[in-house]
């Protein structure tokens, strides 16, 4: 799922995350300059809810 | 006396892009069509609603900067406006400050003025659509 970060104040506090509605044209808002892509990724240390790998018991 | 008057702080927003601090006038017709249902034996005339025929006219500046009027608007022309709200102050939304919503209004064109000596402007107009108040 894409992120997003507002660039404009016309949609928010500039830096923020952009969360958007349901009736939010992404690309409009991408081309008008309002946001942008985030390139941010969540840092290794990042607790993951499920973890795919994590064995479902300790016996083997 | 029961009067309400707005200086300064309407807010315009073209989904989710704030375009108020460009926009001088907000003029919004809330119609519905009225569609005649009389019969014979009828002794006057008489109305039924018909389809909402809504219109929105927004005054703006003119700015081609980046985020400004032309940047809302360029890529809008020939299409339907998902959402369009209008609010008379930045205060909560309320039933003494209802938020109007104008969903999937058409933008025929993007009419701009060029004149010597003044600040330039484009007056749009935002056609059809479904228009609702809302106060929570």
């Amino acid at each position: 799922m894409d992120r997003y970060v507002i660039t404009s104040t016309r949609v928010g506090e500039i830096g923020t995350a952009f969360v958007a509605g349901p009736s939010d044209d992404i690309d409009w808002l991408l081309e008008g300059g309002f946001i942008q892509r985030s390139d941010t990724h969540p840092s290794k240390g990042a607790k993951l809810t499920n973890k795919p790998d994590a064995p479902t018991s300790k016996k083997d | 006396m029961a009067t309400s008057t707005y200086l300064s702080n309407p807010i315009v927003s073209i989904g989710a892009v704030d375009i108020s601090d460009q926009c001088t006038s907000a003029n919004l017709s809330q119609k519905i069509m009225a569609l005649p249902d009389n019969a014979f034996g009828s002794t006057a005339t008489s109305f039924t609603a018909g389809l909402q025929d809504n219109t929105l006219t927004l005054e703006l500046y003119w700015s081609t900067a980046a985020t400004e009027t032309y940047a809302t608007f360029k890529a809008l022309v020939g299409t339907k406006i998902a959402s369009v709200t209008i609010k008379g102050t930045s205060a909560a939304t309320s039933a003494t400050n209802p938020l109007g919503t104008l969903a999937n209004s058409y933008l025929e064109e993007l009419p701009v003025v060029y004149s010597l000596g003044e600040l330039s402007r484009c007056t749009i107009v935002l056609r059809g659509g479904t228009f609702a108040w809302t106060e929570v």
